[in-house]
């Protein structure tokens, strides 16, 4: 075994919201060829039939006003631009002609294509050039958050498409439950009672033992007692006198990126939990933001037999579950990994969250209890092999946040 | 003497002009040059043929020309990464204030929607927040809620686990 996995002790994971990868990550195509990003060229026609390029000039709020359309019956279009035939091709050209939807202005429909420049921001475009970034971390669905985010946590949404999840009867268990009964330690961290946590629902019914904030993330960092297994929520909303830093539309993505620059700080700031812990950052899903790279179908036997009816699904087509959403930002941090490290010809999901942490953690887990993961998770692809050193590395980046 | 006035144009600079020939070329050459001259990790990341505009040419240039004083000097290794150096990089704060009164986002609205469920399911009528949901509008008021109904439920879980906790001591 590498030295960096018989040193790995913890697995966290920073789920952000509704930001696609070209939006965020696109541009460094220019400065590393092999990252899948944007050539410049790329484009999508708006309501008019003229063509939107890509240009860099996102900026950090008030752009994405209204929200992006992010449901399924959106990113439906958004994929396939409107076409419903049983042949039809996912090509990406139906961004511009969604969002025009939200506001019926022809101009601010085409900032859709917009992307941001690696100097806007300096955590994440550092973090995926010192470390791994993927150029294949699709979203679980092409839909909007909570299902998305539900794969993060159980491999599966149970069958749902949209926001209305409640997980009644359900057989396969969260990855929190299965540490927990198999001796293990894992958390879920929320920023603080005020935002409190997403998606989660049932597992604040019955466990909110489980549950953290932030600030305990902080101190257990520092003391030496962060659990095996942490997933981390970013803080949803404007409240008292901080800033949302989730990155949803239309919340500041700067106060993002100090987010995610705190939660390295903290890891990093700890000299021991630094060298035996894997940080994964990545997106529940695009957000209704242009990406370039059609999402793939996924292979038969990861198909669980979900299916969400068109009443459900929002167009006249049912969903088998079968392909993936909109691709999204995805950058694995440790020291055991090569600086410049891109993932290539790799497919990844959310349900290769929990499939990673309980091949590491609990390799057993399948033989023990057979249905308690789905085909879906148990197919996904796992990314701990990318921690590679034989010799942990002392050039890592630090970050200096601003006060 | 004969002195001869020069006029100030009258036309204000034109940043959204479209590139001319001889900028696409310059553009272009800068593109080549720090490609060529700077290690991957202090390029622009700026994708030079999307520029259209004379704006973007001279933001371009001007980046590229300050990247080649500070960085050209040093080599760049066999595979384009520049030396080991220790890098620290400054995050900048955000220059915008909380708004309290943004709507909420349909996420933020159904996780009000959930939390809402949860109250009722879990928590006693008198020990229920009491609000009607459909009528919080805003991020604040979403905030407020969710900060209630997550502080009575960690309440409810203390009392829960304490006697369990007595019977283990």
């Amino acid at each position: 075994m590498p030295p960096g996995l018989n040193s790995l002790k913890h697995i966290v994971v920073l789920m952000m919201e509704n930001r696609s990868f070209d939006h965020m990550l696109g541009a460094l195509k220019a400065r590393d060829p092999r990252i899948d990003g944007l050539n410049g060229n790329e484009t999508n026609p708006d309501t008019k039939g003229d063509p939107a390029p890509v240009l860099p000039k996102a900026e950090f709020q008030s752009q994405l006003d209204p929200d992006p359309n992010h449901h399924f019956p959106a990113v439906d279009f958004q994929i396939f631009g409107g076409d419903q035939s049983d042949g039809r091709k996912p090509t990406m050209q139906g961004f511009v002609r969604s969002y025009f939807q939200e506001r019926r202005d022809v101009k601010h429909s085409r900032k859709i294509m917009y992307y941001f420049t690696p100097e806007q921001l300096p955590v994440l475009s550092t973090l995926a050039m010192d470390f791994a970034v993927f150029n294949g971390w699709f979203s679980s669905i092409p839909g909007p958050t909570l299902c998305n985010r539900a794969f993060a946590h159980w491999g599966t949404s149970f069958g749902q498409v949209g926001m209305d999840i409640f997980y009644v009867g359900k057989q396969s268990k969260s990855v929190y439950e299965r540490m927990l009964s198999n001796g293990h330690t894992a958390k879920i961290y929320y920023f603080d009672q005020v935002s409190s946590t997403m998606q989660v629902v049932n597992l604040l019914q019955h466990q909110p033992q489980l549950f953290g904030s932030y600030d305990q993330f902080l101190a257990d960092c520092k003391s030496g007692n962060l659990p095996e297994y942490s997933f981390i929520e970013p803080n949803y909303t404007d409240h008292g006198e901080m800033l949302a830093s989730d990155q949803h539309p239309d919340h500041n993505v700067q106060a993002g990126e100090i987010f995610i620059a705190s939660v390295y700080n903290a890891i990093r700031g700890n000299e021991a939990l630094w060298a035996s812990t894997a940080l994964l950052i990545v997106y529940d899903e695009h957000g209704g933001i242009y990406d370039h790279v059609p999402p793939p179908l996924l292979p038969s036997g990861a198909i669980d037999g979900n299916i969400a009816q068109p009443k459900d699904t929002g167009t006249n087509r049912p969903f088998n579950f079968d392909r993936l959403g909109v691709r999204v930002p995805a950058v694995l941090v440790s020291p055991w990994i090569p600086k410049g490290t891109v993932v290539q010809g790799r497919v990844f999901e959310h349900a290769s969250i929990p499939a990673t942490a309980t091949k590491f953690f609990l390799p057993y887990f399948d033989a023990q209890a057979p249905t308690a993961r789905t085909k879906r998770e148990q197919m996904a692809e796992t990314f701990l092999d990318l921690l590679t050193l034989d010799k942990m590395r002392d050039d890592c980046p630090e970050f200096d946040i601003e006060k | 003497m004969n002195v001869i006035r020069v006029p100030k144009p009258a036309a204000a600079p034109n940043r959204e002009r479209p590139l001319s020939d001889l900028l696409k070329k310059q553009v272009e050459h800068f593109r080549h040059v720090e490609k060529k001259q700077l290690p991957f990790d202090k390029r622009t990341g700026i994708v030079a043929e999307a520029i259209r505009t004379e704006g973007e040419a001279a933001e371009y240039i001007r980046m590229v020309t300050e990247k080649l004083h500070r960085y050209a000097a040093k080599p760049a290794d066999a595979t384009g990464i520049a030396p080991a150096e220790k890098k620290v990089v400054r995050v900048p704060k955000p220059t915008t204030s909380p708004k309290h009164d943004r709507p909420i986002s349909d996420l933020i609205r159904k996780q009000v929607e959930h939390f809402h469920h949860v109250e009722k399911k879990m928590l006693a009528p008198d020990q229920q927040a009491g609000k009607t949901v459909e009528n919080i509008q805003t991020e604040g008021e979403a905030a407020e809620y969710i900060r209630e109904v997550t502080a009575k439920l960690h309440a409810r879980e203390q009392t829960r686990l304490r006697p369990a906790e007595a019977g283990m001591a």
